[in-house]
């Protein structure tokens, strides 16, 4: 600790407080990844709680829940480095009324250690990841009022690592919009034939819960757009997701995303692929295309292979190409460890190369 | 029957890893998802000997429920005729068709068209009428859904509160406005009102 922080510490500076805060949530966060792996190993047979499944707070309503990653990276371009990815909590109410509550607040990079900075917590931050208050208004429509997940493609939904195959994540699914909403969402699903059409129709018209951005893209400024997802079968979907937007810090352009996405499962393989088309009349590169296909399939037992193309249209006009392959142990629904490698051409800054590993769980 | 119903569920819950009838037992999912302590009273008091009263070493137990499971497992997967989708009977529902009520399980839809929140009962994963249940419906095993599971709790969505029998979900059914659960078709009785009877895949 460097002589400006110790005096921070001792003077009960807010910055000593939050590292002081943040190195108690990596304490909570070890503990929690040791009683994980004991409840693997041993079995347990208690009732009141079980890994993956949250805890619910007697009648009050109220279920907690949360997940945590560890992620390390190394043989690249970048330095090696180890870090506690997230701390998540949820919060969800929910008394059977029609309303209900639900909150996602996470640490990020609570605790870091690299090939040059050592061991710190000086890079984790709180991040309100998501705070909404729903409306069940019928079994039609659903109006949600808060901070959610922009409802463009599969991954930005559902983009936590305990849910996911591979450690990195694809460029297309955050590179060219705001992984945030801010405002108002109609959403629900319809019957179509004997399979349902899933919906959503937001607008973004705040700031107040927008956190930093993490991504090197900003939150909407203000935005509208709709997502449409076909479950043609149990194990086919197609999506179709439009957002008109502006960025904050960039209120003199306005942008038109257009996304395309599908998931397929048969027997014991999974494919699923976005393609994602924004135009922007204002920018040198107008004309903005990226995606990325996915194939995973078990391999023996618990393992699972994986792996991914991705393409990426560039500001400076350069095309990135990557690809991934890695293995996935996902022993039970709530855990999963991975490990890939990364390689690909004009990829330096948006997907660099390299190993990736990192451990989730569901708690 | 009971008793020995109870008896096979104690040993149930500590199985590893074993084979049922050609179900696979898993311990996560016999012990289920998190169940209403309130569902949970009502389902002990439904039953004529309650665990604390049993008042056996768990060693004994599983001794007897070995023997009770022989006899049990064969005429209960004998038997399953049909299952019958049940709701109270003041309840202004006649009807429910299978999507409706495939969404109503996987929780996609949360109320019903009169804005009146459903509210969807399943039995222990392991218990064979959730299972033939389970397969009717979804064409999938409990365990099957697991990853659903997981992806909708993300969101916030948590599975079908849990009802330890059939007897249960009757009286809660009965009690509940909006309460939607599935016994076998001869376990009806008037105190619910029959919405749909479906088979099970592969039997009668």
């Amino acid at each position: 600790m460097g002589t400006k922080a110790r005096d921070c510490a001792s003077r009960g500076h807010p910055v000593a407080l939050i590292r002081r805060a943040l190195k108690v949530f990596a304490a909570g966060l070890m503990a929690i990844l040791a009683i994980s792996s004991n409840a693997v190993l041993a079995q347990d047979s208690d009732n009141a709680y079980q890994l993956g499944h949250g805890y619910k707070l007697g009648n009050t309503g109220i279920h907690l829940g949360g997940y945590a990653s560890v992620h390390g990276a190394g043989f690249g371009d970048a330095p090696w480095s180890l870090e506690l990815s997230d701390l998540s909590l949820f919060v969800t109410w929910d008394t059977g009324s029609k309303l209900r509550f639900f909150s996602e607040i996470e640490i990020e990079d609570g605790l870091h250690v690299g090939q040059h900075t050592g061991l710190t917590t000086r890079d984790g931050y709180f991040k309100l990841e998501r705070l909404y208050l729903d409306y069940l208004v019928n079994d039609r429509v659903t109006v949600r009022i808060g901070k959610m997940l922009t409802p463009v493609g599969q991954w930005n939904l559902l983009h936590v690592d305990p849910l996911l195959w591979t450690t990195t994540r694809p460029v297309a699914t955050e590179n060219l919009f705001s992984e945030h909403v801010s405002g108002v969402m109609v959403h629900g699903t319809i019957p179509f034939g004997d399979q349902s059409v899933d919906y959503s129709v937001y607008g973004d018209y705040s700031s107040t819960l927008d956190a930093r951005p993490i991504t090197g893209v900003s939150n909407f400024d203000n935005a509208l757009g709709a997502r449409l997802r076909y479950n043609i079968s149990d194990d086919l979907q197609i999506g179709l997701s439009y957002s008109d937007f502006t960025l904050q810090g960039r209120t003199n352009s306005r942008s038109h995303l257009l996304g395309l996405d599908g998931a397929w499962t048969y027997q014991r393989f999974a494919f699923n692929s976005e393609i994602v088309y924004r135009y922007n009349d204002v920018e040198i590169n107008q004309h903005v295309w990226q995606g990325y296909i996915q194939g995973v399939s078990a391999l023996k037992g618990h393992v699972y292979g994986v792996a991914r193309y991705e393409f990426f249209d560039q500001v400076n006009g350069q095309l990135g190409q990557v690809g991934v392959l890695g293995l996935a142990y996902h022993p039970r629904p709530p855990l999963i460890w991975k490990l890939e490698y990364r390689l690909g051409t004009n990829n330096r800054y948006l997907a660099p190369d390299g190993v990736f590993a990192s451990f989730a769980v569901l708690f | 029957m009971h008793s020995l119903r109870i008896l096979f569920n104690i040993w149930a819950t500590h199985l590893r890893r074993d084979t049922v009838q050609r179900l696979t037992v898993r311990p996560e999912l016999v012990e289920g998802w998190a169940v209403n302590p309130i569902m949970v009273r009502q389902a002990h008091h439904l039953c004529p000997i309650g665990y604390e009263r049993l008042n056996l070493k768990l060693s004994r137990l599983k001794w007897v429920a070995n023997i009770c499971l022989m006899v049990l497992a064969l005429p209960a997967f004998a038997d399953h005729e049909a299952i019958a989708i049940v709701t109270m009977p003041s309840s202004p529902l006649q009807s429910v068709s299978i999507e409706t009520l495939k969404r109503v399980y996987l929780r996609k839809i949360l109320v019903d068209d009169k804005g009146k929140r459903w509210i969807p009962l399943n039995l222990p994963a392991f218990d064979d009428l959730r299972q033939g249940f389970s397969l009717a419906l979804f064409k999938k095993r409990p365990e099957d859904q697991e990853d659903y599971w997981n992806q909708q709790y993300f969101s916030g969505i948590n599975p079908p509160d849990v009802l330890a029998s059939e007897e249960a979900v009757l009286r809660f059914v009965a009690m509940t406005p909006g309460a939607i659960g599935y016994v076998r078709q001869r376990s009806v009785d008037k105190r619910v009102r029959v919405l749909k009877t479906i088979s099970i895949p592969g039997k009668h």
